[in-house]
């Protein structure tokens, strides 16, 4: 990891993007799935995990990544250009709830928020704990069919798909599947862990560069009672949150907040957090 | 004036005779009076005179009684006219060319409609059984024609030639939109004035600019009465559609009194609010009926009976046990207060039908349904471009105003409707004309299907907008470009560049959320969750006329705006004549007035 001083600077976002989850490489096409029929038995619906992720440096690197997401509509992510710039290593919380995933970042008390619905729709909201309010995007929003597995796994399907398992290790709800897959571009490794369809790492490298991005495993909640109490009560504090239609924010120019959104292209990270480099 | 004055001479004769020789003369006689002058006065006519339409002279004639060598007034004993003969054949070269181009003929041919229209139309105050009000959110004149010119180039056309139903009405005009306290104003204000004849302040619903917004207390005496409440009144029926939210700012204005029109819930409410006594905009409507009787002593209504839209939300608890099976969120439901306002309605109104899908809708009998309440989507309705990604099926704006007026028009005493366009305008707040446009189009049809569904001899139809947006036409493209394209000058097949060397499109934002290249997506929303981009773009091999393709803007906003410039306001029927020149915005309540004298009807049947 390099030293905070040498984290490249993107001047230009406006962004109201917020917060990338996974590393770039993450972002594949395809389908498929890898879950192992045996974990089934341990608990993958209600967990709290919380993750550690660092960025490498590269400035062409971070445009790059930045600019692909931004148009490819992978945008549902914990982390922006901004903070690209700004930050290279962040906590994320993910919590899971059934049909209910959230991606929590704790420094900027802000939470994307998915649902499955019983008709595939996935829908979005997003929660601004510092401003006590939320935003709600259409269902139509997120259409790929892989989009939920990468929100409730941090891992697309089809890069699980197109890695090769390497070996596998310990047993049971504990068992790790060690994947590796080497493109014309990146190396990446991950451990993964069937039973709860997490990665416990994930590491992507640039070939090009050297830059190194990482996804760690730090903690992992999920027991059966315990976690579920925690999910839940997580879950309703968000859930009493009011909240605004993206749509409406246009119309509603009189709420500070959204007033911010409007004329500032405001992202909900608070200003001292923002220049903070 | 020239006047040719001819004296005559009037001639005293003295007759004299003898054989004899003459004797002495005899003293002269005294002298006769003088005679009159008779006096002609020619008067120039010019084209359009009553007795010579193509022009000509007048001749008046007579004595000069009074001997002023001027024909008076009173002097005149004759008047003739001399006529300059009829045109009837335009000749010669240059004319020949004029009177037969396609666009000399086809405009006269709309003089001359125009005319039959006008001759034919019922001025007189309540001639109008029947009132449609069709609202487009956002529909600001750029807005209009670039979708007519789309609608044109998707039916094969050229497309600037193209005409949408309501560009085919007889009168129209110019709308003031601005808010009491607001250059630029927002629905709740503008349809506010629309339906009660007072302007107010942006932001509040139905209510006068006495009020303060988000202050419950200030509403008591600010409640104004609505064109759909004295419809009511009057023993017509009433209807209210959407494609928002049904307790979105527009159609809350026909029907609730709001100090903000976010108070859609009780969830949506400050506390204090709900314990001084003011009820949510979704109650409101559930309770439509009662309130009304409540204001007026004595009255008895029946309650509006035809209600589409989405909004769900607003209307149900917040516990998932209620949400239907079109939910999309994990509790569908936005109410705190445990009400369950559709059941509520259908415990009211057990001979009303609540759906919620297209399979619903569909079932509905226009001819034996007294009453119908139709929430199709959780929030709003889908745009028309993506409307058949909904997972149970909703309507179209067409289809929901042809069901209505068939249900309404049940009722021999007539009706008032009002149909809003509610998506154009989020269409464009996210930057996507093609969504704005498209929406648009479709609300085109629906107002063609309510001119098929109607008769013009006993139905106004009103088409307006609330207010416009920053959306631009601009560049010189030639004809025929298409609409969402890159601007191709006159004579030239490859774009125009910039002065920055890059391709440019025709329309544009002057501000929002900027440049996306989508693909085919078709929900403008997408780019919510995605980029703020106002840097010049290189379009070079983008496809700017895809669905998914967001315009360039100027400044960046995360919400593209409204714009504070006058709306077009287009009429036909009893009363349209009336929709002429640039006006308040409240004038449309006023039009409405005439041509169905709602105050006054409503003052006798509360007699």
């Amino acid at each position: 990891m390099r030293p905070l001083s040498s984290i490249m600077k993107m001047t230009k976002s406006v962004s109201f993007i917020l917060l990338l989850t996974s590393l770039p490489a993450l972002v594949l096409a395809g389908e498929n799935d890898k879950a192992d029929s045996e974990s089934q038995s341990c608990n993958a619906e209600y967990l709290v995990a919380h993750f550690e992720q660092s960025f490498g440096d590269s400035n062409t690197y971070a445009k790059h990544y930045a600019k692909e997401h931004v148009f490819h509509g992978e945008a549902h992510s914990n982390r922006n250009a901004h903070e690209s710039a700004q930050e290279n290593v962040q906590e994320l919380v993910l919590v899971r709830k059934g049909q209910r995933v959230a991606h929590y970042n704790p420094k900027h008390q802000i939470a994307n928020i998915w649902y499955l619905s019983k008709q595939n729709q996935q829908q979005l909201t997003r929660v601004f704990e510092q401003y006590q309010q939320g935003i709600e995007y259409q269902s139509g929003e997120l259409k790929a069919p892989s989009q939920w597995h990468y929100v409730r796994s941090l891992v697309k399907q089809d890069l699980l798909t197109r890695m090769s398992l390497e070996q596998t290790s310990e047993q049971g709800c504990q068992q790790v599947k060690h994947y590796a897959l080497e493109t014309a571009t990146h190396q990446y490794q991950l451990k993964w862990l069937p039973a709860v369809e997490l990665p416990r790492e994930l590491v992507v490298t640039n070939k090009h560069n050297g830059q190194t991005n990482r996804l760690q495993l730090t903690k992992l909640e999920n027991d059966k009672v315990a976690a579920k109490q925690v999910a839940h009560q997580q879950f309703a504090k968000w859930d009493a949150l009011p909240t605004t239609d993206y749509a409406d924010v246009g119309d509603n120019e009189n709420n500070p907040f959204l007033a911010k959104m409007i004329n500032q292209g405001f992202s909900g990270i608070s200003t001292s957090h923002h220049h903070s480099h | 004036m020239k006047t040719l004055k001819i004296l005559s001479l009037s001639i005293l004769v003295a007759l004299t005779g003898c054989d004899g020789d003459d004797g002495s003369d005899g003293t002269n006689g005294t002298n006769g009076t003088n005679g009159l002058n008779s006096l002609v006065l020619q008067t120039p006519l010019a084209v359009g005179n009553a007795n010579c339409l193509n022009g000509g002279v007048q001749i008046d004639s007579g004595l000069d009684d009074n001997g002023n060598n001027t024909l008076d007034a009173g002097e005149i004993d004759a008047t003739e006219f001399v006529c300059a003969p009829t045109i009837t054949n335009a000749s010669g070269g240059a004319a020949d060319v004029t009177s037969t181009n396609t666009w000399f003929t086809q405009a006269k041919r709309r003089v001359e409609i125009a005319q039959n229209r006008a001759e034919a139309i019922e001025i007189a105050k309540g001639q109008a059984k029947n009132v449609i009000l069709f609202v487009g959110d956002g529909l600001g004149i750029s807005t209009i024609t670039a979708a007519r010119i789309m609608a044109g180039q998707q039916a094969g056309l050229a497309g600037e030639e193209y005409e949408l139903s309501f560009d085919k009405f007889p009168y129209s005009g110019f709308v003031k939109t601005y808010n009491v306290d607001a250059q630029t104003p927002d629905s709740a204000g503008t349809m506010t004035a629309m339906m009660s004849g007072v302007k107010t302040d942006v932001g509040v619903i139905g209510v006068a600019e006495g009020i303060s917004r988000s202050d419950c207390a200030s509403v008591a005496g600010q409640e104004l009465v609505t064109a759909l409440e004295m419809a009511e009144i009057v023993g017509k029926s009433t209807g209210v559609i959407s494609t928002a939210r049904i307790t979105h700012a527009t159609p809350a204005a026909t029907y609730a009194k709001s100090a903000d029109r976010n108070w859609e819930d009780v969830s949506d409410m400050p506390a204090d609010a709900v314990a001084a006594g003011c009820e949510d905009i979704a109650s409101q409507l559930v309770n439509f009926e009662s309130n009304l009787e409540a204001r007026f002593a004595g009255l008895d209504v029946d309650g509006i009976e035809v209600m589409f839209g989405g909004g769900r939300r607003h209307f149900l608890p917040k516990d998932a046990a209620f949400n239907t099976g079109d939910a999309v969120s994990s509790v569908e439901g936005d109410r705190t207060d445990g009400r369950d306002l559709t059941a509520e309605w259908q415990a009211k109104y057990s001979a009303g039908q609540y759906v919620i899908d297209q399979a619903g809708f569909d079932a509905i009998n226009p001819a034996t349904t007294e009453r119908v309440f139709g929430l199709f989507n959780e929030s709003h309705m889908l745009y028309e471009a993506n409307r058949s990604e909904d997972a149970l099926g909703e309507p179209s704006l067409t289809e929901m105003t042809a069901k209505a007026i068939d249900v309404l028009d049940n009722n021999d005493e007539g009706f008032f409707l009002m149909v809003e366009s509610g998506r154009i305008d989020h269409g464009h707040h996210a930057g996507s004309a093609y969504n704005a446009l498209t929406d648009t189009i479709e609300f085109a049809k629906a107002v063609d299907a309510a001119v098929k569904a109607t008769n013009p001899e006993d139905t106004l139809i009103i088409v307006t907008a609330d207010h416009s947006h920053v959306f631009t036409i601009a560049g010189y493209p030639k004809r025929g470009n298409p609409i969402l394209g890159k601007v191709v000058s006159v004579g030239n097949e490859e774009p125009s560049l910039a002065a920055d060397g890059l391709p440019y499109t025709t329309v544009g934002y002057t501000n929002g959320r900027g440049f996306k290249d989508l693909g085919n997506e078709t929900d403008a929303d997408v780019a919510y969750s995605m980029e703020v981009v106002n840097d010049r773009q290189d379009l070079t091999t983008v496809n700017t006329e895809s669905s998914g393709f967001h315009q360039e803007a100027l400044i960046p906003l995360s919400s593209e705006t409204h714009a504070g410039e006058d709306v077009g306001v287009y009429a036909m029927g009893p009363g349209a004549h009336l929709v002429t020149g640039t006006n308040e915005q409240s004038l449309i309540f006023h039009v409405m007035n005439h041509a169905a004298d709602f105050v006054a009807q409503a003052d006798e049947a509360l007699e």
